[in-house]
This record gives structure tokens, C-alpha cells and sequence, in this order.
């Protein structure tokens, strides 16, 4: 467990760390680089998102055909019972933490820029709870990772790098992967980098 | 660096703010490639841009005791701010809501109405 909690915090630090350029913001696509070959990701396009969307349909049934597939609430509950992780508790924290960051937030603001000790005292506590507010959703993230609802969402991540991914060769962008099982096949650090990057510009997509 | 702090940087640069107040008044200038269906990321760009430019023009109007660039170049100053601000705005709302509220009582109280010293001229 603590082996996936150091993989997820590490990929938050690497999108962290990356260099977003004017561009990004320009065309909506991420461009990074593996052994020296420049690679981009971008998001789908309809057809694409209707190819996602029906292989997301097949994986769930898949899935809900394995042995010990386990829906979110449920595995909330289980969490709880067997004294792992008992997610009301941890909403109640998050709360608290929310209601000290405000206060953290009123007493910054009312500092003129002459009391540099005091700002830094505060916005030290303020990346402190900051920091806390992360951890907790990269362990609430990190146990809820066997449920129903978080593969379906990691298939997805998957599924869309696989289609999305373009390496530049000869100045021309073409796909990297032909089928699914090519991206399966793939050495990790170019297929988690261009997972990354897709979940990135996800998170981003306009709702 | 996080993403969200390269995008606030260059929403607060002088050079997009130009860009943005220049946009403004004039309509054929272009923030990006495509003129609708911003993604994501452009919506959060014009939203930081529309922050920074609503901030600086206060900041020349001198509104704020505790706004100065200082505030507005550290994103945890300037969300501390932000805050404060919010709930500055929010307690004057209430404030104007409540005494609203207490003049239309007043005008209300039934067998009283208001009257207004008028000469006539007679």
C-alpha cells in the first residue's frame, strides 16, 4: 500500500514539476519527452470519445463479472468495519482543516507586507494544512483504488492514452500505439507519463 | 511548479493584461487560437485574468488598506486577500440587505406615511 501511495504521490509531484508553457493553454495539448523523442497528448476527439465511452460500457460488465469486484460505497463500508479507514471521520478532519486554512486566510490578509515574520509564519501553516488536505485525498484516493468506480476511471485514463498519444517523427505527430495491447506492452515510464499527462488535461476538460 | 501557478503568473504578466484590457475595448483582438468552446484550461486562464485585472484596478483605486502588488504577485497572499475580501463584501451585502429591509418596515407600519414638507407657494 505504502508503494502505491509513494507512485501516486510521485506522479503528483511530476505533473507538479513539469514546465506548462503558453501553449498549453493555447491548444489544450501536453507535449513531454521519453529518450529523447518528443511525444504529446491531446484530448479525443467524438469519435474517439464514443470508442471510450462504449469500451468503458464492456469493461464494466467485465468487471462486474470478477470475482471480488467491490462498488465504492461498499468498499467505504468494509474500510470502516475492519477499522482501516473510516471515511466520516476523515470528512469531519477535512472540514476542520478547511474551517483552520479560512482563519489561516483572514489573519494573512490582514498583514501589511513590513510584518515579513508573520507572513511567513502564517503561510507556512497555511502549505501545512494545504499539504494535510492533499494527503488525505492520496490515502482516500489510494484505498477507494479497488473499487467498481476507480478501475472504470483508471480504464479510462488508460484507454484514452492509448488513443491520444502522438510521437513526433519527421515533423508529423502520428499515433504511438495501434491497438490496446501495444500500450500494454509498452515500458512503463513513456505509457504512466502519458497516463499522467491524460488525467491532467482531464481534470482540466471544460464541464 | 503547479500548472496553476505558471497560469496565474501569466495572467497577472503585464503583457496579458494588456492583452486582456485591449480585448476588452477592442473586440477583434484574440486571447487564443479558437474563438469558442474554450477548454478547460482557457476558462481558468480568462477566469485568473479577469481576477488580476479586477485587482489591479482596485489597487489603483486605493480600495483596499491591505491590497498592494506584493499581495498580488504571492498566490498565497493574494488567496488570503481574495478571502478577506469575499467576506468583507459578503458583511457589507448583509449590511445594505438588513438596512433595506428596515426602511421598507418603516414605509410599511400600517396608519404611518411618509410626508415631505412642500411649498407651494400659497
Amino acid at each position: 500500500m505504502e508503494n502505491k501511495e509513494q507512485i501516486l504521490s510521485e506522479s503528483i509531484k511530476s505533473l507538479e514539476l513539469n514546465n506548462y508553457e503558453v501553449g498549453v493553454i493555447q491548444d489544450n495539448k501536453l507535449i513531454f519527452i521519453v529518450d529523447d523523442k518528443n511525444y504529446r497528448v491531446r484530448m479525443p476527439i467524438q469519435s474517439e470519445q464514443a470508442l471510450i465511452d462504449h469500451k468503458r460500457n464492456l469493461a464494466q460488465l467485465e468487471y462486474l463479472n470478477q470475482e471480488g469486484c467491490i462498488t465504492r460505497k461498499q468498499l467505504i463500508t468494509k474500510l470502516k468495519e475492519v477499522g482501516i479507514l473510516d471515511i466520516e471521520k476523515i470528512e469531519a478532519r477535512k472540514e476542520e482543516l478547511t474551517k483552520e486554512l479560512k482563519q489561516m486566510w483572514f489573519s494573512l490578509a490582514t498583514k501589511s507586507s513590513n510584518e515579513k515574520n508573520r507572513i511567513e509564519e502564517y503561510k507556512e501553516k497555511i502549505n501545512k494544512i494545504q499539504d494535510e488536505l492533499k494527503n488525505i485525498a492520496i490515502e482516500v484516493g489510494t484505498q477507494l483504488a479497488p473499487s467498481l468506480e476507480s478501475r472504470l476511471e483508471k480504464f479510462i485514463v488508460e484507454y484514452t492514452a492509448f488513443l491520444c498519444t502522438d510521437v513526433q517523427s519527421e515533423g508529423k505527430w502520428l499515433r504511438v500505439w495501434e491497438t490496446i495491447e501495444d500500450f500494454n506492452k509498452t515500458d512503463s515510464p513513456l505509457t504512466e507519463r502519458a497516463a499522467a499527462s491524460i488525467t491532467w488535461l482531464l481534470l482540466n476538460k471544460r464541464s | 511548479m503547479d500548472y496553476i501557478d505558471v497560469i496565474r503568473k501569466l495572467a497577472r504578466s503585464t503583457y496579458y493584461q494588456n492583452i486582456y484590457s485591449a480585448a476588452k475595448d477592442v473586440g477583434s483582438i484574440q486571447l487564443f487560437d479558437n474563438q469558442n468552446n474554450y477548454s478547460g484550461l482557457q476558462s481558468l486562464f480568462l477566469y485568473w485574468l479577469k481576477v488580476y485585472d479586477l485587482l489591479y484596478g482596485e489597487l489603483s483605486q486605493k480600495e483596499w488598506k491591505y491590497l498592494s502588488e506584493d499581495v498580488i504577485n504571492d498566490d498565497c497572499r493574494c488567496d488570503a486577500f481574495l478571502y478577506w475580501r469575499g467576506q468583507n463584501r459578503e458583511v457589507e451585502l448583509n449590511k445594505n440587505k438588513q438596512e433595506q429591509k428596515a426602511n421598507n418596515l418603516k414605509f410599511s407600519k400600517p396608519g404611518k406615511v411618509s410626508s415631505f414638507d412642500i411649498d407651494l407657494g400659497n
